[in-house]
């Protein structure tokens, strides 16, 4: 094995998160929805592909595709109550969401082995060929051209200046005779189907998943990568994703004791963010910045 | 706007190509006159279970340094895993990629199940410190932690020469503790033991109050309960301020305090029971007590640098993997931190299990 | 009629023995409460007066409990005084805080959400630097352990007592001061409306750096009450804030004094939820709490109608 094995390792998680921050911009950046919850879509997508997989022998390419309409299943669902709340409010209750998917994540130990976790997932295959490492890495790079194509196609269609607008003034796009909550949840829905896909792609990579890989602090780092990127921005939402995971590796060579490198990370991560959201919270490629209603 | 933009792009760009180039650039060069062996360690050492690792890189540089004579030259390698799948994964590909590494240690079953297809994959030994059997799964993974089978046997003994037929559970959810549980349901049928309750609570809970009176209720005679520090301090103080005197008891869990004052009288089950020596040179070089798993890091290190330098003795060079490979799977009998271990086909070092008794402040063996 | 005494006998002490569980479940839910009470108190002036959701009360729920943990146990100063050392550099780092993240934030017109946000930031910065400083490794006060007090049929400890006396004496005070003194006006006039409390000469800053400071304090006394009880850990402030969060949406928003209630009632659902269900749910039952209060009554138990209810 040589440096490539780390490198290809490095371009893989960069892929996976290229799909959550894109997916994660569709409703928070274009249609204004702060969710904190979106890592439990990610885990919904990778808990159900690694089951139907492991239980019932289903090939990744279904497995996938079922993670993802699970997964939306989920958003149409927290969709429908929460809508009506308004900014900091929805956030929270995605917050919530998202703790209760995880905790029973952990406890709902016959379904989802809890603290166990699912070890053992299947590598995806096709006629017998087995996708790893580098042809891993080409399989999680058409998803991610995959995603990126059709969310740009939603943006920039019709439908995705409606969302901008209920963005922008919802009083204003509903006068307007537009149906704001079909158009939030169709938003909702489609980010969630993303994520769950983004998922399902972890857990046959990792090949081992449990309610560790989806916590609150994952969907804070998702957040952080389309805020750094620009909100509401294709490119930002790809570009934050690759800064995010790359950044901090190299601080791994640094000649630093190892009981402080986890703390500084977190630290140094942490300043990042902050200095990033007073300096310049539009990110690097977004046009706009959310600003206070008046 | 773009120039501010490409500014941005370009600074971190350079900033990376940077650090790390200077990283390259500095760091010192190991001496090339002997043959190196390389192991990785994954450890959790930030996070939640930041005292884990912390505790068995302790204990790995304790044994490096008592490292004598060798043919080889052995270096360890840490990289912090969180106890996060991802970070594990990102941590052992660098370990492999980047540094090249002959073994890898992991530590915990979520770590272990990650890194055990890699090791495989790569072709290079792994050791985890891990309950679940998994993680041994391939002729190039093994995991040193001692079977649940060998201390519920003790433990069940224990119980019956005491009397005792009502247990109630405390118990933390997580891997090992599942894996031990079971096996002990499976092990009284058939006797008169009996669980009265078995609560499940999660890492970092810290008030057991309801779960406690929910198991009062059961009327058991003993408890027993499974977690480590810090739960296992709130626990027992959290039992004994509601007025509970029947015994608690634990499977392995009651050494690795701090406190070991409020144990007193309590007997138990140690696994992977630590020799006073190496629990002296630890303290001595620490100043504290070597915590869960660290022992058996210790002893992982030691059965590698003795693998590597027995199969090794007359070559020139390092020993091929499967040759190394082929001395662990023969390993009969070792002397390790954690007493006699010997190597299980299924690549288990298989450490046994006594009854103890916390006396005056001290844990002393009394079967 | 010996069948009915003996029939009643056992009804009596089956429902004493009921009565004893409820009660030590509800001391139980209550002493959980307290804390949750103080957070919320301390979550809730921020969010009414400065108007945004703040989650660094959590990591100052660490700072104090580190803090005095070094003054009492590293360097063997008196407790009362370590504690005092202890609020004083909690109020110094919330003082640090608003000037140098949140301040910019509201100058540059910056909405909730990443006020929120940034929160979230200050709380990883600061409790990565704890982490940082005092390791992984666990720490107690390493008080001696006692039985508690008996009081029908449930135990409480001293411990335990100081914890609910104290937040509720806080709360107290806390309610005399926004009533009775000026500072405390200015807070209130500040949560009812900002422009009209400027155009007053209401000192906006200076009201707002003080609703800050009491906050800390209310979280830092907390975090010290905390550590005393179970142990100290560098992330020990994540969930209690959340909870506290939820404590003060449920209680009520615009209503300080509902923090409390929110907190000690958020305390005995939790205990309730877990007798029944699986200890590890507990969080969750918190959360669908929330849940269900956001969407059917996101004004809380006792709070004033909040604008979404108003504008519809």
């Amino acid at each position: 094995m040589a440096l490539e094995a780390y490198v290809i390792h490095l371009l893989i998680l960069v892929g996976i998160y290229i799909i959550l921050a894109i997916s994660l911009n569709l409703a928070m950046g274009f249609t204004g929805l702060l969710n904190i919850g979106h890592v439990a879509f990610y885990g919904i997508g990778a808990y159900t592909s690694a089951l139907l997989a492991l239980n019932l022998g289903v090939p990744f390419w279904l497995g996938l595709l079922v993670g993802g309409l699970i997964a939306a299943l989920f958003g149409l669902l927290l969709a429908i109550p929460t809508l009506k709340l308004k900014g900091d409010y929805f956030a929270i209750a995605t917050l919530g969401f998202a703790v209760i998917i995880e905790n029973i994540f952990r406890n709902w130990i016959s379904l989802t082995g809890g603290p166990l976790g699912l070890p053992g997932i299947p590598k995806p295959s096709l006629f017998g060929f087995t996708f790893s490492g580098f042809s891993y890495l080409i399989l999680v790079a058409f998803f991610v051209f995959l995603t990126y194509i059709i969310i740009k196609h939603i943006t920039d269609a019709p439908f995705g200046r409606v969302l901008k607008a209920i963005r922008e003034d919802e009083l204003a796009t509903s006068s307007l005779g537009k149906n704001i909550v079909k158009y939030k949840t169709q938003s909702l829905g489609i980010s969630a189907f993303f994520a769950g896909i983004a998922g399902s792609l972890y857990a046959h990579y990792i090949t081992f998943i449990d309610p560790s890989s989806f916590t609150i602090l994952e969907s804070i780092l998702i957040i952080s990568m389309i805020i750094v990127g620009g909100l509401a921005s294709m490119k930002g939402a790809v570009a934050g994703a690759i800064i995010l995971v790359l950044l901090p590796e190299p601080l791994r060579f640094l000649p630093l004791p190892s009981f402080a490198i986890g703390a500084l990370r977190q630290m140094i991560y942490a300043a990042l963010l902050v200095i990033l959201l007073i300096k310049r919270p539009q990110g690097i490629f977004g046009e706009f910045s959310l600003k206070k209603e008046s | 706007m773009a120039k501010n933009i490409t500014q941005w792009i370009v600074g971190i760009i350079i900033l990376v190509i940077v650090i790390i180039g200077a990283v390259l650039i500095f760091t010192p060069k190991a001496e090339v006159t002997k043959e190196t062996v390389k192991i990785g360690a994954v450890l959790p050492l930030s996070g939640g279970a930041g005292f884990l690792g912390q505790s068995a890189q302790k204990a790995l540089i304790l044994a490096k340094e008592q490292l004598g004579d060798t043919k080889y030259n052995f270096e360890v390698i840490f990289e912090d895993d969180k106890l996060s799948p991802k970070e594990t994964s990102t941590a052992a590909n660098k370990l492999i990629g980047v540094d090249g590494v002959d073994v890898i240690i992991s530590e915990t079953s979520g770590s272990g199940n990650v890194v055990t297809p890699l090791a495989e994959s790569s072709k290079i030994i792994h050791f985890g410190i891990a309950s679940d059997i998994n993680v041994a799964k391939g002729k190039y993974n093994f995991i040193h932690w001692t079977p649940p089978e060998e201390e519920n046997k003790v433990f069940i003994k224990e119980l019956q020469r005491r009397g005792i037929k009502k247990v109630a559970i405390l118990g933390v959810n997580q891997q090992g503790e599942r894996v031990v549980v079971d096996d002990f349901k499976k092990r009284i049928e058939g006797t008169n033991i009996e669980i009265t309750s078995d609560q499940l609570f999660n890492f970092g809970e810290k008030d057991f109050k309801t779960i406690i009176l929910k198991a009062k209720q059961t009327e058991p005679e003993i408890y027993l309960l499974l977690a480590s520090s810090p739960e296992l301090e709130i626990i027992v103080k959290q039992i004994k301020e509601i007025g509970i005197e029947e015994p608690l008891t634990s499977i392995e869990s009651f050494e690795f305090t701090e406190q070991p004052e409020i144990f007193e009288g309590y007997w138990y089950i140690n696994a992977a029971d630590p020799s006073e020596e190496y629990v002296n040179a630890y303290k001595q070089k620490y100043g504290d007590n070597p915590f869960l798993g660290s022992g058996n890091v210790y002893d992982i290190f030691n059965i590698i640098v003795t693998a590597y330098e027995t199969a090794g003795k007359d070559k020139k060079g390092k020993p091929t993997m499967e040759e190394v490979i082929s001395e662990l799977e023969n390993m009969k009998e070792f002397r390790g931190a954690l007493g006699q271990l010997k190597m299980l086909d299924e690549g288990v070092v298989w450490s046994g299990a006594v009854v103890k008794k916390v006396r005056d402040g001290k844990f002393v063996t009394i079967s | 009629m010996e069948n009915l005494l003996q029939s009643v006998n056992f009804l009596f002490f089956l429902f004493l023995l009921i009565a004893m569980v409820a009660t030590q479940l509800f001391i139980n839910g209550i002493i959980a409460g307290a804390i949750y009470a103080l957070m919320a108190s301390s979550f809730s002036l921020i969010y009414n007066i400065v108007k945004f959701m703040d989650l660094s009360p959590g990591a100052l729920f660490v700072v104090s409990a580190f803090s005095a943990y070094v003054f009492n146990v590293l360097f063997g100063l008196n407790f009362f005084l370590s504690l005092i050392l202890a609020l004083i550099i909690v109020s110094v780092v919330t003082i640090g805080i608003n000037k140098f993240v949140y301040k910019p934030l509201r100058n540059k017109n910056a909405n909730n959400f990443i006020l929120l946000l940034a929160s979230f930031g200050v709380f990883l910065f600061i409790t990565g630097f704890i982490l940082l400083i005092f390791g992984a490794e666990v720490k107690t006060f390493g008080l001696p352990i006692i039985k508690g007090y008996e009081i029908f049929g449930a135990i409480i400890t001293k411990t335990q007592i100081i914890l609910i006396v104290t937040s509720l004496v806080l709360f107290l005070f806390l309610q005399l001061f926004m009533k009775t003194t000026r500072l405390g006006k200015a807070m209130r006039a500040l949560a009812d409306d900002r422009q009209v409390a400027s155009a007053l000469g209401i000192k906006v800053e200076k009201t707002i750096a003080v609703t800050f400071i009491i906050s800390a304090l209310l979280a830092g006394i907390a975090g010290i009450l905390v550590a005393l009880e179970q142990n100290l850990e560098h992330a020990m402030g994540f969930s209690v804030v959340l909870k506290g969060l939820t404590a003060s949406i449920v209680g009520g928003i615009g209503n300080v004094p509902a923090a409390l209630v929110g907190g000690f009632l958020i305390g005995i659902i939790e205990n309730i939820g877990i007798w029944f269900l699986p200890s590890g749910y507990k969080d969750a039952i918190a959360f669908v709490i929330l849940i269900l209060f956001l969407l059917f009554r996101p004004r809380g138990l006792f709070g004033t109608k909040t604008r979404e209810e108003v504008s519809g």
